[in-house]
């Protein structure tokens, strides 16, 4: 069974949720010396654990971008070896450019279209999960305030339906 | 082949109901949540809060604030909202320390097609999994965070569990 690529991004958030919850301990109990040389150190009891808050939340929405950065870079490698085939047609002169043109043009294509064609391979209900994570991560990338907020998500929700999708792909070609 | 085209309410409709029947599923378990509360010493605030979302617009739903006996907030519980992905709802319970997800489940939680085709193309076996273990009914569930994969219902013992894990406050 191939490794989970999605599997370290999930270990580094969980870790990183521990790190926000040591650092509420430390300024709530005045740790003075690991406050030493930090910004916290001048700060209210309140204004520390409001900055430490507003933090995790921004962080939750760096990891699904990092969830998805890695899952979409996963799919477009597969879609690329998957044309690989290409390499073999013949007249084999024309081969080599026709794959090189097709692997920079997989690159261009809307991420959207691309997971359409894995819909018969994949359950469209997963696939339609994966456009939803995509919409709400532009929704985070680009912060249009006038935009309503897609369907939401979560990193343990984005992390379950995208790391489903590699697994998935990756049984069929075991 | 002439295609029927929804009538132009139909999908407002349904948001509507799937908005209904989060909020329905929100005022149950905040009832339990605030009997659970008061087992540990906790009483509840409840207030109102807006949810805005591209599929529903923007409604009212209820929040709830836990406090102790000293009158300091332990932790809020936060509706999110209806259109969640892979779920019918979510609320989340938001403490000092951390924030913990839960979600609305239909019985059996979402599932998935996977099948097995042969060299050319035809498919030979059709089965249906799970995305979450431990999806016995319909209701809330909290999505473990040590394994993912599994799902636990949103019941008395897990709430106390969770209050206490996103604001350290034990009974």
């Amino acid at each position: 069974m191939k490794p989970d690529p999605l599997h370290e991004i999930w270990e580094e958030y969980v870790a990183t949720k521990d790190c926000f919850r040591i650092a509420q301990e430390v300024v709530k109990y005045k740790e003075e010396k690991f406050l030493v040389n930090t910004n916290f150190a001048s700060d209210t009891l309140g204004q520390a654990e409001a900055t430490i808050r507003r933090n995790r939340d921004r962080v939750e929405e760096f990891f699904i971008l990092a969830l998805w950065v890695v899952f979409e870079r996963h799919i477009i490698n597969y879609i690329q070896i998957k044309g690989e085939k290409l390499k073999e047609i013949s007249p084999s002169d024309c081969a080599d450019s026709l794959y090189g043109k097709y692997r920079v043009e997989v690159e261009r294509w809307r991420f959207t279209e691309t997971l359409d064609i894995l819909s018969k391979m994949i359950d469209p209900n997963l696939i339609g999960q994966a456009k939803q994570v995509k919409a709400y991560r532009d929704w985070i990338a680009h912060r249009n305030p006038l935009k309503p907020q897609p369907a939401s998500t979560d990193p343990k929700s984005a992390y379950n339906a995208l790391s489903k999708i590699i697994q998935l792909i990756d049984n069929k070609e075991a | 082949m002439t295609k029927v085209m929804p009538a132009p309410n139909d999908k407002s409709t349904l948001v509507d109901e799937k908005v209904k029947i989060f909020l329905k599923s929100l005022q149950h378990v905040f009832s339990d949540i605030e009997t659970w509360s008061r087992s540990i010493g906790l009483r509840t605030k409840k207030e109102k809060a807006e949810i805005s979302e591209e599929m529903a617009g923007t409604y009212s739903a209820p929040i709830l604030r836990l406090i102790d006996k000293q009158g300091k907030e332990v932790a809020v519980i936060r509706p999110i909202g209806t259109f969640i992905i892979g779920a019918s709802g979510r609320f989340d319970i938001e403490g000092r320390l951390d924030r913990e997800t839960v979600v609305l489940l239909g019985q059996g939680g979402p599932v998935f097609e996977t099948s097995v085709s042969s060299s050319k193309g035809a498919i030979l076996e059709k089965k249906s999994a799970p995305m979450f273990r431990g999806v016995d009914k319909e209701g809330w569930y909290w999505i473990e965070s040590r394994k993912p994969g599994r799902a636990r219902l949103f019941d008395k013992e897990l709430f106390g569990d969770l209050v206490n894990g996103v604001s350290d406050y034990e009974a």
